[in-house]
């Protein structure tokens, strides 16, 4: 889901880094102190992740976990993704710096989508709910992050059509393995750590 | 079906996943090595992990920006194109599609420094003191019995300097291909920058109170 350096045209480089600065001040205003451990811990889940690949058939595809960071970080999600696209492009030559705000809105305007659509759901009262709604904002997360970038390869000059099947035929064995991970995950704090998903805490309940 | 049964059954999902196909593999960091053989530009692309960029488009551009050649990489993740008769800096691109792109520059000078027919052709056999030497690399031209001729020498020590010229060029695509591994240092010390960088973000807060 990286866009490397060289592909987008200048326009696109330019909105992509206006929307992540306006993303990323918004962001920072709304991380609360006591959040800041939980974004640094997500944003080394982030990191990792693209580093996690995950067999499928012949083919390697690896994980990007927006949605889960999304579901959990709300607006926080913002700088976290942004700190660890920035070691991926530094460290491992994922994407680009030039690329930085294009990938950031990529991947981090989804994942807040995914929080206020799924959030309620995913912190609903029977582990079902909690399923479904992690189900549903790790797929749709990938989902929206491939229309983005089918968007933004669009409009530096690809064929919008072409290019938007492309990402689906791409990323749709993606959106299942991320929904069925990010259900797993939901799952898994709801039982150990509610309040992460926005629940009240069993003995405060 | 009880609830706590669902991580189990998610899990489960995911292990049949693993077996499903897909299209293209869409791993990231990409390399793109090109050079001259026997008349002809080779491109190879190549993702992390040695795994060849198959069926990706590939467009050599000159300094004009006017499009040389375009093609496709075949399953070795190679392309083959004739060089331009007269030498000129190539700018060659390599689309994996969906936003991954590698370039790479083939100059003038390489082209023309490079030893005609470069390693793949064969060594002629037959001829006395030159089958000797070409078959085996150690041999000195001392040791033929013949003394050989001008020509002779001049196509052993072409032979020789292209196979030179060939182990270097993949020495180097051998150590270009080890730069696309990641490290565990570079993994350690991304864990340990986020961790320090949200650190510093909470002091800072914490002193300026914001």
């Amino acid at each position: 889901m990286h866009i490397s350096e060289g592909v987008l045209s200048v326009p696109v480089l330019a909105t992509g880094a206006a929307t992540g600065i306006a993303g990323l001040a918004l962001g920072l205003r709304r991380t609360l102190p006591e959040a800041v451990p939980k974004t640094a811990l997500l944003s080394s889940v982030f990191f990792i992740a693209s580093l996690v690949h995950v067999p499928v058939g012949p083919v390697n595809m690896h994980l990007v976990l927006n949605g889960l960071l999304g579901l959990i970080l709300g607006w926080a999600a913002v700088p976290a993704i942004l700190v660890a696209l920035f070691l991926q492009a530094v460290l491992f030559q994922f994407g680009g710096l030039t690329t930085l705000g294009v990938n950031l809105t990529i991947m981090a305007a989804p994942a807040v989508l995914v929080h206020y659509l799924f959030r309620h759901l995913a912190s609903g009262n029977r582990p079902r709910l909690t399923a479904i709604g992690g189900f549903l904002a790790g797929s749709t997360a990938i989902l929206a992050g491939g229309c983005l970038m089918a968007l933004s390869l669009a409009a530096s000059g690809e064929p919008f059509w072409a290019t938007a099947k492309l990402a689906l035929a791409a990323h749709a064995p993606l959106m299942l393995v991320e929904g069925v991970i990010t259900a797993a995950a939901a799952l898994f704090l709801r039982r150990v750590k509610p309040e992460l998903l926005c629940m009240e805490p069993p003995d405060a309940a | 079906m009880r609830p706590d049964s669902f991580p189990f059954i998610l899990s489960a999902f995911f292990a049949l996943l693993v077996f499903f196909q897909t299209g293209e593999a869409r791993a990231h960091r990409m390399l793109v090595f090109a050079r001259l053989e026997n008349g002809q530009v080779i491109v190879e692309g190549a993702f992390a992990k040695g795994a060849p960029c198959r069926n990706c488009k590939v467009r050599a551009t000159d300094m004009k920006g006017e499009t040389v050649f375009s093609g496709k990489t075949d399953d070795s993740g190679q392309c083959r194109f004739s060089s331009p008769s007269i030498p000129q800096d190539l700018e060659i691109r390599l689309d994996a599609g969906l936003g991954h792109m590698a370039k790479t520059r083939l100059t003038a000078r390489e082209q023309t420094d490079s030893p005609p027919g470069t390693s793949k052709a064969k060594p002629k056999s037959g001829a006395p003191g030159h089958a000797t030497a070409s078959a085996n690399p150690e041999t000195h031209v001392e040791d033929a019995f013949h003394p050989l001729s001008r020509k002779e020498i001049e196509e052993f020590v072409a032979r020789e300097v292209a196979r030179r010229f060939e182990d270097i060029e993949k020495r180097r695509e051998t150590s270009d291909k080890e730069r696309l591994q990641i490290r565990p240092g570079e993994i350690v010390g991304g864990l340990g920058f986020i961790f320090g960088l949200f650190a510093l973000v909470l002091a800072a807060r914490k002193s300026f109170k914001v």
